[in-house]
């Protein structure tokens, strides 16, 4: 019944050792991933990338399906980036040409690369927030911002704010959607008319819905101060965190990933012979 | 009416304050006293139009009390200044023999007078149900295997046994709600203020967190209901009718219900029984008030 | 012209048929939030229904029983994956057809007032009739008609920003700004969710207002009462079916079928069924609170004061003589004098 509500940041509860790991220990793996994503530049490099995203999904025991539902919503990103790598890409055999605008095989191959990993990133993003808990994210984040926290960098407070922001993702999109269909009720058409026309349409849907997080942000911090909250001082940790064999396995993980990415990469700019 | 201290005049109330004593214990488990006294409160959102005016309320020990009342009656500022969420402008709020206006009791206040709110979705602070309930906790900054337990304990208590890996979000009102219970409960609290906490959730939603309340007022716990649900409302020990920021009415369930003419003044809902009785005076038919529809039965099988 | 439903089935996409039994399952205990079901929508499957003109049609079903997506087909905010809707001689498979029904039906959704957007109330209720491309003398006059009609002053709140005002009044602003799209047919979602009972009894009121002005009107609620003391016919919604469809007093004459279904009946149905139980005799069923006291006042005739407390007493004696008779009787002994009409209204009685 809820299976349509798999949406980015969501957390699907599961047993797995991605499930596991010490969320310090993932946010690291999971920036070096996104770091490592972007020195796949050839569809060798992209299948390495491809090959180690699907060990991770299928070692976070989440079907594939419901990954791809949770990223579905911003595959607009990936239509996007095709279409910028399509047009302004020249390079090899061109095929099409009109005034800046530029079709060539070269843009495809850039487009077909580019989007590939741009995705890939996406599943592997998606798949952080799928397998931490708003909380663990919030002392994930905490901990690893903690040396900042010295010179009075407001960690506690940053993680806090993340958690609270994805744990009504989901809320906000619901009342999106009601906004939407009320307006529309009312005569509103989102996709129709000029820029103009539409970019005024926003009006009506972003005013209640900013309202709606004002009224959310005013409550929400009297229920948090009604139970006692009062930063980081003096709070419990439940999650004691500790990295333990699967870090270290997934530490080992990523650093074969990165390593083979880099020789395919010097390969590449080897056999071509121009630099980076 | 059973409440005299309520009814006291202000005059007589301030002279007579020195009488109560209280003793605190910083470990907190004891009091003297009666848990929530709202000594001559004025609260003001705006300084212009009090919200509340001249309130002089005491819910008892362990009693289960009601607070009715239309939007914008000041019922809901009633809780909040319970929690020291809001501070009186006038006049003092006491609970469990601590002063809400004074800044160190705050946290202790928090701790034993919880705080249950309508929108069930604004309570849920993380994204897993145990996490949720364990914040509380964690902001005392308990030992984590004592917050394991009480959030265990909570759970199921308020019937949510086996939802501690769920997603606060999937869940329906109704048990959302549960879980800002099981979240206070894990607290350890002396009295919950439910504020409206059936108001955004189906009947059915509704009768659950009702029997919750009552569940936890057998165990011991002074329960303070906000609503304006005349059914939830005919349940509890005491009734306090709050109008325009005043105290209309205080009594038991069938001391203020029976009275037709004044609640529809006010402008609040009757119970069934009444509405049926006044009905059927309308039409000649003589029954005598009651709120128990199995009396008005009998009287109408005479 | 009708509201035609020809076997409506809807289908969240998003489904697969494995994945949908998983979640039919935890449909019976776990209910989604009615903000949830606009993202993930209830199933329905093969409605078919027809609402004629100026109708007054209350719709019952628990959480997630497909109230929500069934009111959302009605203007074409989703569309059936099976079946065709038909309003107003409109057939909703069109695109076009579904942006030219919206003048024809106003939905309501809960807490209708969260919409409201523009910085004056006269704005935000132009709106629709803005959209619709209506000339500004036609715009104006739709507006103050529709505020007049919602029981607000033009000149009292149209200058006025829709967030300064009241709850119920900020509802009302909502209402407004659908009925200045001048719909033939009202659907309101639970319209009395979060008031109080003034505000609960004044949105009644207006809806019956508009009924009698001639509106179709679909009404979905929780309260048995008011399905029964306003709609002239119920829809009883159960797993994305009609369970049950016909005049009040024949739904809720299947009391334990409601039940089961989690749903109620009305209070004064249930009163009657206990007093039937007692021996009292009814023509028929009942289920407003009216109905029921004309009903009880013709069995039993006028009753003074005077002449229940003589009866009273005089049943009291009775049952005085039998218990002193009999030990076991005097356990359950009613002492009726304790009824005295007196100390009742004093209050005496719990």
């Amino acid at each position: 019944m809820k299976l349509g509500a798999t949406i980015f940041g969501r957390y699907y509860a599961a047993d797995s050792p991605v499930h596991r790991m010490d969320p310090r220990a993932k946010l690291i793996v999971a920036l070096i991933y996104m770091v490592s994503a972007v020195l796949a530049v050839d569809m060798v490099g992209v299948a390495i990338l491809a090959v180690f995203t699907l060990i991770a999904i299928r070692a976070s025991h989440i079907p594939l399906r419901e990954v791809y539902n949770s990223i579905k919503p911003l595959l607009f990103i990936l239509i996007f980036t095709i279409i910028l790598n399509v047009f302004t890409v020249n390079e090899g055999t061109v095929y099409w040409h009109w005034g800046t605008f530029t079709i060539s095989s070269g843009g495809f191959r850039h487009a077909v690369i580019f989007t590939l990993r741009v995705g890939l990133m996406l599943f592997g993003a998606s798949l952080l927030t799928l397998t931490t808990t708003t909380l663990e994210l919030t002392d994930g984040i905490e901990s690893l911002l903690a040396p900042l926290s010295r010179i009075g960098f407001p960690s506690h407070e940053i993680a806090m704010m993340t958690s609270i922001a994805l744990r009504f993702l989901p809320t906000f999109l619901d009342e999106g959607i009601k906004i939407k269909r009320a307006q529309e009720s009312r005569g509103a058409t989102f996709d129709e008319g000029s820029i103009i026309q539409r970019t005024k349409m926003l009006v009506p849907l972003l005013s209640p819905l900013f309202a709606s997080a004002f009224r959310h942000a005013d409550e929400l911090s009297m229920a948090m101060e009604s139970r006692c909250y009062h930063g980081s001082e003096g709070r419990t940790k439940t999650h004691a965190l500790k990295m333990g064999r699967n870090d270290y396995i997934a530490f080992a993980i990523i650093s074969v990933m990165v390593i083979l990415l880099i020789i395919v990469r010097l390969q590449i700019t080897g056999d071509v012979g121009h630099p980076a | 009416m059973s409440n005299t201290k309520a009814r006291m005049s202000c005059e007589t109330k301030a002279t007579e304050g020195s009488a109560v004593a209280f003793v605190h214990e910083d470990n907190g488990a004891s009091y003297e006293g009666d848990p929530v006294i709202f000594n001559c409160v004025t609260y003001s959102y705006d300084n212009k139009t009090n919200a509340l005016e001249d309130i002089s309320l005491t819910v008892e020990r362990g009693q289960y009390v009601a607070i009715v009342g239309g939007n914008g009656s000041g019922k809901s500022t009633l809780g909040k200044l319970v929690n020291a969420l809001y501070l009186p402008d006038s006049g003092t709020v006491t609970v469990m023999g601590l002063t809400t206006s004074n800044e160190d009791s705050v946290f202790e206040i928090r701790r034993r007078a919880g705080l249950v709110f309508q929108n069930p979705d604004d309570q849920m602070i993380t994204s897993l149900v145990i996490d949720d309930v364990s914040f509380g906790p964690e902001n005392l900054g308990l030992p984590v295997e004592t917050i394991k337990e009480r959030a265990a304990q909570s759970l199921h208590e308020v019937g949510m046994d086996g939802f501690e890996r769920r997603e606060t979000y999937n869940l329906s009102g109704g048990q959302k709600q549960r879980v800002a219970i099981a979240g206070i409960l894990a607290m350890n609290p002396d009295l919950i203020v439910l504020d409206e906490p059936g108001a955004m959730l189906d009947p059915r939603g509704r009768r659950g967190i009702i029997r919750v309340s009552h569940e936890l007022n057998k165990a011991g716990v002074t329960v303070v209901l906000i609503t304006h649900f005349m059914d939830e409302a005919l349940l509890a020990d005491r009734v306090v009718v709050v109008d325009h920021g005043k105290i209309a009415m205080d009594g038991t369930p069938a001391e203020v219900f029976v009275q037709h003419e004044r609640l529809k003044e006010l402008q609040l809902d009757e119970p069934f029984a009444v509405r049926l009785t006044a009905a059927l005076r309308e039409r000649g038919v003589y029954v005598p008030y009651t709120i128990n529809e199995n009396k008005l039965m009998e009287a109408l099988c005479l | 012209m009708p509201i035609v439903f020809e076997h409506v089935s809807y289908d969240y996409n998003y489904v697969s048929p494995k994945e949908k039994k998983r979640g039919s399952k935890q449909t019976d205990g776990d209910t989604n939030t009615s903000a949830q079901a606009l993202r993930t929508p209830q199933a329905l499957n093969d409605i078919c229904i027809e609402i004629p003109d100026g109708q007054f049609v209350g719709i019952i079903g628990h959480t997630g029983s497909g109230k929500s997506t069934l009111i959302q087909h009605i203007n074409g905010l989703l569309q059936p994956t099976e079946g065709r809707v038909i309003v107003e001689g409109l057939d909703l498979a069109e695109r076009a057809n579904r942006r030219l029904v919206r003048k024809h039906v106003g939905i309501a959704f809960q807490y209708p007032e969260y919409q409201l957007f523009a910085t004056t109330v006269e704005e935000d209720v132009s709106f629709g009739p803005r959209n619709l491309g209506l000339d500004s003398a036609e715009v104006d006059r739709r507006v103050r008609n529709a505020l007049e009609r919602v029981g607000l002053e033009y000149d009292l709140v149209a200058a006025k920003s829709p967030f300064h005002l009241s709850g119920g009044q900020q509802r009302r602003v909502a209402l407004a700004g659908i009925l200045a799209m001048e719909p033939k047919t009202l659907v309101l979602d639970e319209p009395m969710a979060g008031l109080d009972p003034k505000g609960r009894a004044d949105t009644l009121a207006l809806v019956h207002r508009l009924h009698a002005e001639g509106l179709t009107v679909v009404m979905v609620s929780h309260s048995m009462e008011d399905v029964a003391e306003n709609a002239e016919r119920v829809l009883v919604l159960e797993h994305g079916t009609i369970a049950m469809d016909g005049k009040p007093d024949e739904v809720f004459s299947h009391a334990e079928e409601l039940r089961e279904m989690g749903l109620g009946i009305p209070q004064a149905t249930k009163f009657q069924n206990l007093l039937a139980k007692k021996g009292f005799e009814f023509k028929e069923p009942v289920h407003t609170l009216d109905d029921l006291a004309n009903a009880i006042a013709l069995k039993l005739g006028k009753r003074t004061k005077e002449e229940y407390l003589a009866k009273a007493a005089q049943v009291s004696a009775e049952q005085n003589e039998t218990a002193q008779a009999d030990p076991e009787a005097q356990k359950n002994f009613k002492n009726y004098s304790a009824f005295d009409a007196l100390t009742l209204e004093a209050g005496e009685v719990s």
